[in-house]
């Protein structure tokens, strides 16, 4: 138990990230294979801060977007600010869109740890992430080609031009906000028939593999996968995306760039994909907003590249991993 | 602390007193003075196959203080609602409301852990049952109750027009019942206006406990005019004062206690069971019948009561006469 340093940091979560005011009705959400104490340190500092906070926990579904108990519907809807540790997430059933719809900000946290919470909250400097995600927002909207090399020479190019960049900055800035903590990550779906190439997996690929040890090499032509090498991760995390016997399973759903400058690969999707300068392709299900041709599939996979070089219309803005901006 | 102790109180609850069934919404709504109590009953509605969502605030300041409105829609929308609270639900808009909607509702109120394992929780509901239709038949269509005790408790409630509760009988089976757990008592809500003579408490005081020396509560019209005695007058007239509203001092229920089971605890959820004692109320009834909007409802409960609803006499010096 690091307690104080967790206080801390969630302290912050709630001050900077979800903006809690004084009087607002805060409630704290968790299934029940949360730990309590991280429950209770959300639920203590929405109290220090001056909000009406409240706490629900239900039993731990046996997949994620089941819709939440009718109880825990109405109470989200009838809240300012939700603070979500459901680990067996909700983020796409109706229940979720209709409170959003309401006006009810969002700070999702699911699957968070103690240990990520101080870590990737507690210990950001947020100015220093702004302005790098700002800055990146700024590069992509003018770019037209983005180029990614990865491990000994492998290439992928794609066309990033008239597709809106989504900065998730894990920042709530009004009413019916989302955002997701920690954070960051730029990303966008660039033009599907233009993403050509190969990229090397050398950080993860969830679900269903995680750390992938051995490298991944995948193979993309016209935005989809056609060939996937490289060990047993490689044949695991082809024939999850076999299974469900959609071919929207092998679509490029959109790329992010992680910003997180003091995450580190650890096997958890969530911080592996916020990683500072690496690189990340979403497979299947494709969110609206991305403006893509994709749409919904039967499910979503990650994979992560944590030391690429990328450039934007040949100028470098990642160099094996590092920022260059 | 473990909760295992507290496993057989809150299968009562769960299986005899409130019937849950596998395939209904439950809510647990909690403070965080009550939380093992309703993680107790949380497991046992988990154990029959339900699914419990448990809500956690911060407690109420007072009796009859609304719920944060994120537990207040929750109420509303599930089939059965425990409410494992330190100050009482029960005299809220959030808990007439789900009762309107046809929620099933057991109101524990200042429950302890002590109270799950031994005295009124643990009492026979089918006999609390019998003894609290008797007392209420005995209530029903009458014009008056007087009350009179060996303290000096003098007392007169008009209730004209007035309809007697459904028992408070711990059986809340049916949508929109609701009521006590521990439960045993029979209530009603008595003409704001007519409240006259003195009421000596000698049992206990909402929020207060039992008193250091008995306290003197003289009503007039409705209202309480004056309060006396030591220590727990003196803390009653805060409150009272604290609340800044005229609404606190009228009259708001005369009930009796059913449950032979439930002991003197200090805490009125079980005090007011007992059979062989009475309560007045002030403040709110809106929810069982009354016209007092007050923004808190207390009783104060008298022991050995003599009492006769018109010619009939009920209870005599504490022992049912009926």
């Amino acid at each position: 138990m690091r307690s104080m340093e967790l206080a801390r940091a969630v302290h912050k979560a709630l001050q900077l990230c979800a903006k809690l005011k004084p009087g607002e009705n805060v409630l704290v959400l968790a299934d029940s294979i949360v730990d309590r104490g991280l429950v209770d340190a959300f639920a203590n500092a929405a109290y220090a801060l001056g909000g009406e906070t409240q706490t629900m926990i239900f039993e731990t579904r046996p997949e994620i977007n089941r819709e939440p108990p009718k109880a825990v519907a109405a109470a989200m809807g009838a809240s300012d600010l939700v603070i979500d540790l459901i680990t067996q997430y909700i983020i796409h059933t109706d229940a979720y869109l209709k409170v959003r719809k309401g006006g009810t900000r969002i700070l999702c946290g699911t699957g968070i740890t103690e240990d990520m919470v101080i870590r990737l909250v507690g210990a950001v400097d947020y100015d220093e992430l702004l302005r790098r995600g700002h800055r990146l927002v700024e590069l992509f909207n003018q770019a037209k080609v983005c180029r990614v090399e990865t491990g000994d020479g492998a290439v992928l190019t794609m066309t990033v031009a008239g597709r809106p960049q989504l900065l998730r900055d894990g920042l709530l800035d009004g009413p019916g906000d989302l955002d997701y903590m920690p954070g960051a990550q730029l990303s966008l779906a660039p033009v599907e028939e233009t993403i050509n190439g190969t990229l090397e997996v050398d950080g993860s690929a969830y679900p269903p593999v995680g750390l992938v040890g051995a490298p991944i090499r995948v193979t993309y032509e016209k935005g989809r996968v056609v060939k996937v090498e490289g060990g047993p991760a490689g044949s695991l995390w082809r024939d999850w995306l076999g299974k469900f016997e959609d071919p929207k399973m092998f679509c490029v759903a959109h790329v992010s760039i992680g910003m997180n400058p003091v995450g580190r690969l650890t096997g958890n999707i969530l911080e592996d994909e916020r990683v500072a300068g690496c690189w990340v392709i979403g497979h299947g299900s494709q969110m609206e907003y991305f403006e893509g041709t994709v749409g919904k599939a039967s499910s979503h996979s990650d994979v992560v590249a944590v030391r690429p070089t990328i450039s934007l219309d040949g100028k470098v803005i990642v160099e094996r991993g590092q920022f260059r901006i | 602390m473990s909760i295992i102790e507290l496993m057989r109180g809150a299968r009562t609850a769960v299986e005899t007193c409130m019937g849950v069934k596998p395939d209904e919404s439950v809510l647990i709504v909690t403070d965080y003075e009550r939380q093992p109590i309703a993680e107790a009953i949380g497991a046992v509605v988990q154990s029959l196959g339900g699914d419990p969502v448990i809500a956690t605030m911060r407690p109420r300041q007072r009796n009859a203080e609304e719920p944060p409105p994120s537990i207040a829609a929750a109420m509303r929308s599930v089939n059965v609602a425990f409410l494992v609270t330190t100050r009482s639900l029960s005299h809220t808009t959030a808990r007439e409301e789900a009762t309107h909607a046809g929620v099933r509702i057991a109101s524990m109120p200042g429950i302890t852990a002590e109270m799950m394992k031994v005295g009124a929780m643990t009492a026979d509901y089918a006999e609390v049952d019998r003894i609290s239709q008797r007392v209420t038949a005995a209530l029903a269509g009458r014009k008056q109750v007087t009350m009179e005790t060996a303290a000096g408790t003098r007392l007169r409630l008009g209730l004209t027009g007035r309809q007697v509760q459904l028992p408070d009988n711990g059986l809340y089976l049916k949508p929109g019942d609701w009521g006590n757990l521990p439960a045993g008592e029979a209530y009603i809500a008595p003409l704001e206006t007519e409240a006259d003579g003195v009421l000596v408490v000698d049992g206990s005081l909402a929020q207060i406990g039992i008193p250091d020396q008995p306290v003197r509560l003289e009503f007039r019209g409705g209202r309480v005019v004056n309060i006396e005695g030591g220590h727990a007058a003196a803390r009653l007239r805060a409150l009272l004062e604290s609340l800044n509203d005229p609404s606190v001092y009228v009259v708001g229920e005369f009930g009796m206690g059913t449950n032979p089971a439930a002991r003197f605890v200090g805490i009125t959820v079980e005090d007011e069971k007992i059979l062989g004692t009475a309560h007045v109320a002030v403040g709110r009834n809106t929810g069982f019948g009354g016209a007092n909007m007050a923004p808190i409802h207390l009783d104060f409960i008298v022991t050995k009561p003599t009492i006769r609803a018109d010619d009939v006499t009920i209870m005599r010096e504490g022992q049912l006469a009926i």
